[in-house]
């Protein structure tokens, strides 16, 4: 019996040890970590935007290069927001010092701000730094007076119009809501077979509050004051709504439009189904990309009626960082013209720098570049409250709730606003 | 020699134990601490304000929490159900000698082999308003007008469900195949001999003797689907407004997304107490033993 | 049998379509109706899935994950339903009902407090660290499992091998396991797929390209909104070429000969 006794006890005890004494065996596993290297050199981790066509490692290489003692551990993290948002989170919530500098969606700064766990850049910043920046993009990094981060890609709510049939019908570029689904219809009904006059996408996701906001907008409806309470107007909410859900009732909108995704519907727009299209600038490469899209050449950029919502990314530092120094030299090159013309060469990513779209080397390589500048002009954050995520969470539950037809644009907007207040309270 | 066995039987239980302790308890613990307090993201410099059972009354009043628990509640019931026959099916398929079985054997796993992030990519253009169903279905002329089936809420809850029992029946049937496998043949001959049909075979022994794994199987498998997550996140997103969204989902947009720890950790527990329940009732069937 | 023929259709559509899909062109994929078929077949996608992301480290990751997790899982697994069937200790189902109730909080709660120990001991961005993580949160399944199927064998081998004077790992191994072969086998490739499919923990603690897994890397294709399906597709079925030829390789090995050698009495 005494074997069996054995038996367990070196079982349970490889058991134990296979867990701690793998410790420092992980420890020196981990790749890029503070030994090894020279003893100057500083290791910076960023938590970057994924890889696309190398841009990121691309940036980091000439970091390094220029920077010799600064070596960046770069971390790839999924393009979804929200994916990101849970390491990011995280990390930071357990006050742990892995994480330097990150790239930030354009709405987090005020979350991150008033949890404490990002630090303003203003002293690291000269004067006049911030001028060269674009105001729309650098606006959603600033939070109660100070600038939390530096935006390195600019994006924002754009219309998108085929060129060729309004040339065809004689129609001039719409410039209100309700004339964009007029004249889409119009068009969508003379042209027949699948087409149809507008196209977005509206599922129950973040873009469905971004799209609402900006008929909103229209309407000169605001959602928050100066202090972060709601302001939210149930009238024009009301109205809000009603149109949303007439635009697919009506037809206006392409079937199927509430339950689109990114995906599918620009899969309307490049199979030439659509007349109008409210879509982020980053859908301009696809729409008219040769190979892929059945109208190359005919999908025009231009401003949305009133504003855009703005989108993008940027970088922040944390807080815990243990080299914020070298963290804040990073995000300043990350930030940068060089980089962003690295960026701007291996994929197609909209600068936030004034000077791209006015300067030669930007504009060699991106003729089309001053086309969305006015579009960017154009645009501004969404509500810049700390709650931001849940105002929106709650809005777009109501928003596609009235869209599918559950519930009436009334019942919504008074919803809304009763919720939204409650939340700011 | 029976305390000596006794005191082995504790000693090999103590892996188990020990991991579970080390790495599940304190985040058991520290999630219902939690849950007496708030605590927000936003508000993380202020810290914690301890507000007793606040959260919980706030869950109870809270209509969203409400039909998303009835939702995952009726998601669970139904796809585990369709789950456990068609699984016994393919098992009772699986066990039956014939060429290829081999291959089917393994083809019958695949769904569960791809990874969700794939499979719910697939499943959204399948079931999307242009997407492969509308087309088959416009082709043969089963249906004139494409059908919304991410837009309707019971045609995206069946959607979802057909996902997610095409996604887990392999779970079931490994399941219960590797239950039939332990039966002995001996029983058949038997049962054939005294001239039983199949149906008097299948209900008289393969049930009872494969009761306990089939229990354990239908018990996890409740529990996993109680939590679905991934595949409706891709498909609907939790929409047509929210009428897709589980209690696992609005949990992690509380705890993550909205910053609301305190309110998300309320949820959590409530989600186990719920689970604790459930599974109280399939407690008894390990304890009666298997009559083989 | 039409039945059947039907239903494995329905089972593998999927599956077809994302092998068809994983030769189209992004103009195919984007086409409105949908294609059935690739109008001109070709392997871009395979080269893109390879070269965009080191998706076979992502891949050679997983697998030593999941499999250092399979062997903590069987070990303590089985230790622990063998003492709860074949001993006299008590609190039986008082220890089942815990380690059940443990593992039914959800997962996001969990991650925090994992992170902080992890970080804490240096085991995020390891292969054992995940593992054991997952590896626990499987375990009271396989508990629950193997003390089901213990439960259904009679003792009687036991008996008999006990007075040739065997122990209790010789009884285990060779009289216990060759009868629940198959059960083994099930619930390894049971948690073998719930280690490899696990998403959040995997995210948030390999979090470095060095141990990332691969339903991560999966995720790390998508750029600007729009997933490129033809990449990933592609992707999909170098990741589970791998776990097929396992499963027909060993599903042979281990559940053929076993219809001849059920438990009899």
């Amino acid at each position: 019996m005494r074997k069996h006794y054995l038996l367990t006890a070196v079982l349970t005890a490889a058991m134990l040890t296979g867990c701690s004494s793998s410790a420092p065996e992980g420890q020196s596993q981990e790749p890029k970590a503070e030994s090894g290297a020279a003893e100057e050199t500083v290791i910076v981790n960023y938590y970057g935007r994924p890889d696309d066509n190398g841009v990121e490692s691309a940036i980091v290489a000439a970091f390094e290069e220029s920077h010799p003692n600064i070596k960046i551990n770069y971390v790839e993290l999924p393009d979804s927001s929200n994916d990101r948002l849970k390491t990011i989170n995280t990390v930071l919530q357990a006050g742990d010092s892995s994480i330097d500098v990150f790239a930030s969606d354009v709405t987090w700064p005020p979350i991150f701000a008033s949890a404490g766990w990002v630090i303003p850049l203003d002293e690291y910043l000269e004067a006049g730094e911030l001028d060269a920046y674009l105001e729309g993009p650098l606006s959603a990094f600033q939070f109660r007076g100070a600038n939390y981060g530096l935006p390195f890609m600019a994006d924002c709510g754009a219309l998108y119009y085929r060129k060729d049939l309004l040339d065809k019908y004689g129609k001039d570029v719409p410039e209100t809501w309700a004339e964009i689904m007029e004249t889409g219809r119009e068009i969508a009904e003379q042209e027949g077979g699948r087409m149809s006059g507008f196209v977005s996408y509206w599922m129950q996701n973040e873009s469905l509050t971004c799209a609402m906001l900006e008929y909103y907008w229209e309407k000169g409806g605001e959602v928050i004051d100066e202090e972060g309470k709601s302001v939210l107007d149930e009238a024009l909410l009301t109205e809000t709504l009603a149109q949303m859900r007439e635009a697919i009732e009506s037809g206006a909108a392409a079937a199927g439009t509430e339950t689109f995704g990114t995906t599918e519907a620009r899969n309307v727009v490049t199979a030439g189904n659509a007349v109008f299209a409210r879509d982020w600038l980053s859908g301009y490469v696809p729409y008219n990309n040769e190979e892929t899209s059945s109208v190359a050449g005919n999908m025009e950029i231009t401003s949305l009626p009133s504003f855009g919502t703005l989108g993008g990314w940027g970088v922040m530092v944390s807080a815990y960082s243990a080299n914020k120094e070298e963290a804040v030299e990073f995000a300043k090159f990350r930030a940068s013209e060089e980089a962003q013309m690295i960026a701007d060469d291996l994929a197609d990513i909209t600068p936030t720098l004034k000077a791209a779209y006015e300067d030669g080397p930007f504009l060699e390589k991106k003729p089309d570049l001053p086309k969305f500048l006015p579009v960017l002009e154009n645009s501004r954050p969404r509500p810049q409250s700390p709650f931001y995520a849940e105002i929106s969470g709650i809005m777009q539950l109501e928003i596609h709730s009235v869209i599918t037809g559950m519930t009436t644009p009334e019942e919504g907007a008074a919803n809304i606003t009763q919720q939204v207040a409650q939340v700011l309270q | 020699m029976e305390r000596r066995m006794t005191r082995i039987g504790y000693l090999m239980l103590l892996p188990s134990v020990l991991l579970i302790a080390a790495l599940i308890v304190y985040p058991v613990v520290n999630t219902i601490y939690q849950s007496f307090f708030e605590i927000r993201t936003q508000t993380a410099a202020l810290g914690a304000r301890f507000t007793g059972l606040d959260n919980y009354v706030k869950a109870i009043n809270d209509t969203h929490f409400r039909d998303t628990l009835v939702w995952t509640l009726l998601f669970t019931g139904v796809s585990v159900g369709i789950e456990l026959v068609i699984g016994m099916g393919l098992a009772l398929l699986m066990k039956r000698k014939m060429p290829g079985q081999g291959l089917i054997r393994t083809a019958v796993l695949i769904p569960w082999a791809i990874p969700t992030v794939v499979a719910g990519i697939i499943w959204t253009q399948f079931f999307s308003q242009n997407g492969m169903i509308n087309y088959i279905l416009q082709t043969i002329h089963l249906i004139e007008e494409p059908l919304s089936w991410l837009g309707n809420q019971w045609l995206a809850k069946l959607s979802i469900l057909i996902a997610d029992i095409w996604k887990n029946t392999p779970y079931m049937s490994l399941l219960l195949l590797s239950g039939l496998l332990t039966i002995s043949k001996d029983y058949y001959e038997a049962a054939q001999i005294d001239g039983a049909t199949r149906w008097k075979q299948f209900t008289c022994i393969t049930v009872p003797l494969i009761r306990s794994t089939m229990s354990v199987t239908v018990l996890f498998r409740i529990i996993s689907a109680m939590r679905v997550y991934d595949l409706i996140v891709a498909m609907t997103g939790g929409g047509p407004a929210g009428k897709t969204e589980t209690v696992s989902m609005y949990a992690v947009n509380t705890y993550f997304t909205y910053g609301n720890t305190g309110y998300g950790a309320a949820l959590s527990v409530l989600m186990l107490l719920i689970s604790i329940g459930i599974s109280l009732l399939f407690v008894d069937s390990l304890k009666t033993k298997g009559s083989v | 049998m039409l039945f059947v023929v039907v239903f494995l259709f329905v089972m593998l559509a999927p599956l077809a379509y994302m092998v068809s899909a994983s030769f189209m062109s992004q103009a195919d994929l984007n086409s409105i109706p949908p294609k059935l078929f690739p109008s001109a077949p070709s392997l871009a996608n395979f080269v893109s899935a390879l070269t965009q992301q080191p998706i076979l480290k992502y891949v050679y990751n997983s697998f030593v994950i999941t499999l250092i997790a399979v062997a903590i899982c069987l070990t303590a697994g089985s230790m622990a339903s063998y003492a709860l069937t074949r001993t006299r200790i008590r609190f039986k189902t008082t220890f089942l009902v815990f380690v059940l109730a443990i593992s039914l909080l959800p997962t996001i709660t969990l991650i925090n407090p994992i992170f902080k120990l992890y970080s804490r001991l240096g085991l995020l961005n390891t292969h054992l660290g995940l593992a054991v993580v997952a590896a626990v949160l499987d375990l009271p399944m396989t508990i629950w499992f193997l003390t089901a199927v213990l439960k259904g064998i009679p003792t009687s081998f036991e008996e008999s091998a006990k007075l040739d004077g065997a122990g209790i790992f010789q009884i285990f191994v060779y009289v216990l396991a060759p009868i629940m072969k198959a059960s083994l086998f099930s619930i390894s490739i049971l948690v073998f797929i719930g280690a490899w499919n696990r998403y959040l923990l995997s995210q948030v603690l390999n979090q470095y390209e060095a141990r990332r897994t691969v339903v991560v890397g999966l995720t790390l294709y998508q750029t600007n909104h729009t997933v490129p399906f033809g990449v990933v597709a592609a992707a999909g079925l170098i990741t589970i070429l791998p776990l097929f030829f396992l499963v027909l390789r060993f599903q042979k090995n281990i559940l053929g000969g076993i219809m001849e050698g059920g438990v009899k009495e």
